[in-house]
């Protein structure tokens, strides 16, 4: 396992007390919690908004030791919603702050992410799903090593999630890329490899998305909601009713009555 | 508040004193008729009577609408700014304004020291809470939440049902969610009203809880646990019944394995 970003022992204010975080080259990795524990300001830290002396590093070297436009390079962080110059058209969007435009990625972005009908459209006239969707373009266009994206969840719901996610494995693949979702909810863990619950500062629970979904106890204690699926496949173990975990329900019902 | 809208196309009520829930394609034509909005108030009645010209906004302070973005939110810096901005715009006149507007923070469990903060450091989950707290400031009789619950974990979910529950039983008052997802409005709403795409279908949400091929047919998600029991019944012919705890249909399951 390659290690991309480490956070050792992160303390900040009042908001985290001993965080440690090691983040898998080439996977997608949810950060979850209930809301307030610090998620958003744990990527606003990644993003070097909030200057820290702390032991954050990325592909060896500290996150502070990197000049501006290399860091950008490493990583980018998105902010859904973020507001951007509107009276641009998108395809202008994606290419500003672009030096070596990789038409052939663009092209493949924008398709994946059906705004190809929108390249035309100034983006004050697009859907609010649009321009993240845009962001997100933009962050995968512009990096080359991590992209961060805060609260995916509040805006898309599962079915959406699920085929974001396929697309964002297609981007590991072809492009080399790492991704670290944060999430209120646990929805969206099913579709991602690792996650990592944040609660009270500190990591709560941590490993394969599905391992950690089972521990229903700890979850519900901090106040998470699992995903149906999990949740009756959990309780369904408990009755030794199965005897493992489902997240497609033709299986679970075939398991059931056959 | 009963609303009652009747025009030839379209009826509904929205029940006095309930959580009723609406699930649509488009929530901005909704809450259109639900803010009186002056071509549909014509159609509308309010605790049975039909609204005067003269007395629609008379009522429209009776209703405060929680909308689904943030861009009003996004419009100002500072929190205790936008509160006082509403409080002007809306033409309340609290005894003392700071106290109201602490204890409209307090009330969906806002901090105080969230007024000294920056609209932008605000989580999505701070910002919700903020729009319903601002939304109570006119102590309305009608509460219309866009897309409740989005962003907010359990603890605060179940607080908020609280809260709308004592608004409910305590004051008379009457809130109606509006999402095009299904799953929180089966999961809070006593009542639901469906926009299919002929028709408006009104019933509570115990009877209205099998008729998946109402959401199917018109291309609304259907919960997660209304779509399992209707798989176990379709592929197993296992008469499971439907429920919207899992606990109630773990018990079912149990029995008839």
């Amino acid at each position: 396992m390659e290690v991309i970003l480490n956070i050792n022992n992160l303390e900040y204010e009042n908001i985290f007390k001993d965080l440690s975080i090691y983040i898998e080259k080439n996977t997608i990795t949810t950060i979850s919690g209930p809301n307030n524990c610090g998620k958003t300001t744990l990527f606003r830290i990644l993003n070097r908004d909030i200057e820290t002396n702390l032991n954050i590093v990325i592909d060896g070297k500290n996150i502070n030791s990197y000049e501006e436009k290399t860091y950008d390079e490493k990583i980018q962080v998105v902010f859904p919603n973020k507001l951007f110059t509107r009276e641009k058209n998108l395809i202008d969007e994606l290419r500003i702050q672009n030096s070596n435009i990789d038409e052939e990625k663009i092209s493949f972005i924008i398709s994946e992410l059906k705004l190809k009908k929108y390249q035309k459209c100034e983006i004050s006239k697009l859907s609010e799903k649009n321009i993240i969707l845009l962001q997100i373009a933009k962050a995968i266009l512009n990096s080359k090593e991590i992209v961060c994206i805060d609260e995916l969840d509040y805006y898309f719901n599962n079915e959406e999630l699920k085929k974001l996610c396929q697309f964002f494995y297609k981007c590991i693949e072809k492009y080399d890329l790492t991704f670290i979702l944060s999430s209120q909810k646990s929805d969206l863990s099913i579709y991602t490899k690792y996650l990592y619950i944040i609660n009270n500062g500190k990591i709560a629970l941590k490993g394969e998305s599905l391992k950690v979904l089972e521990k229903d106890n700890i979850l519900n204690k901090i106040g998470l909601e699992l995903p149906f699926m999990i949740d009756l496949s959990v309780k369904l173990k408990d009755y030794d009713l199965i005897n493992k975990i489902y997240t497609d329900k033709k299986e679970l019902i075939d398991a059931l009555w056959n | 508040m009963e609303l009652k809208y009747n025009n030839n196309d379209i009826n509904f009520t929205i029940k006095s004193q309930t959580i009723n829930g609406i699930i649509c394609k488009n929530i901005d034509d909704i809450t259109d008729i639900l803010r009186l909005r002056y071509d549909f108030s014509k159609d509308i009645k309010i605790d049975g009577k039909k609204i005067k010209e003269n007395d629609i906004n008379e009522y429209k302070r009776k209703i405060s609408i929680v909308r689904k973005d943030n861009l009003t939110l996004n419009n100002y810096n500072d929190i205790y700014t936008f509160m006082i901005q509403y409080i002007k715009s809306n033409k309340i006149y609290p005894k003392n304004t700071d106290k109201k507007i602490k204890d409209s923070l307090k009330i969906v469990g806002l901090n105080q020291d969230l007024l000294n903060r920056n609209i932008n450091d605000l989580s999505n989950s701070e910002k919700e809470l903020l729009k319903i707290s601002v939304a109570l400031l006119s102590n309305p009789e009608l509460l219309i939440i866009e897309d409740p619950m989005k962003g907010l974990d359990l603890k605060n979910q179940k607080k908020l049902i609280i809260l709308f529950k004592r608004m409910i039983e305590q004051y008379n008052k009457t809130i109606v969610f509006i999402s095009t997802e299904s799953e929180t409005i089966y999961k809070y709403c006593d009542e639901i009203i469906v926009f299919t795409n002929t028709n408006v279908i009104q019933g509570k949400t115990k009877e209205l809880i099998n008729k998946i091929e109402l959401l199917e047919d018109n291309n609304i998600s259907i919960p997660e646990i209304v779509e399992f029991t209707y798989l176990v019944r379709k592929i197993k012919d296992v008469k499971i019944d439907y429920y919207n705890d899992i606990r109630d249909i773990i018990k079912d399951i149990y029995k008839h394995k």
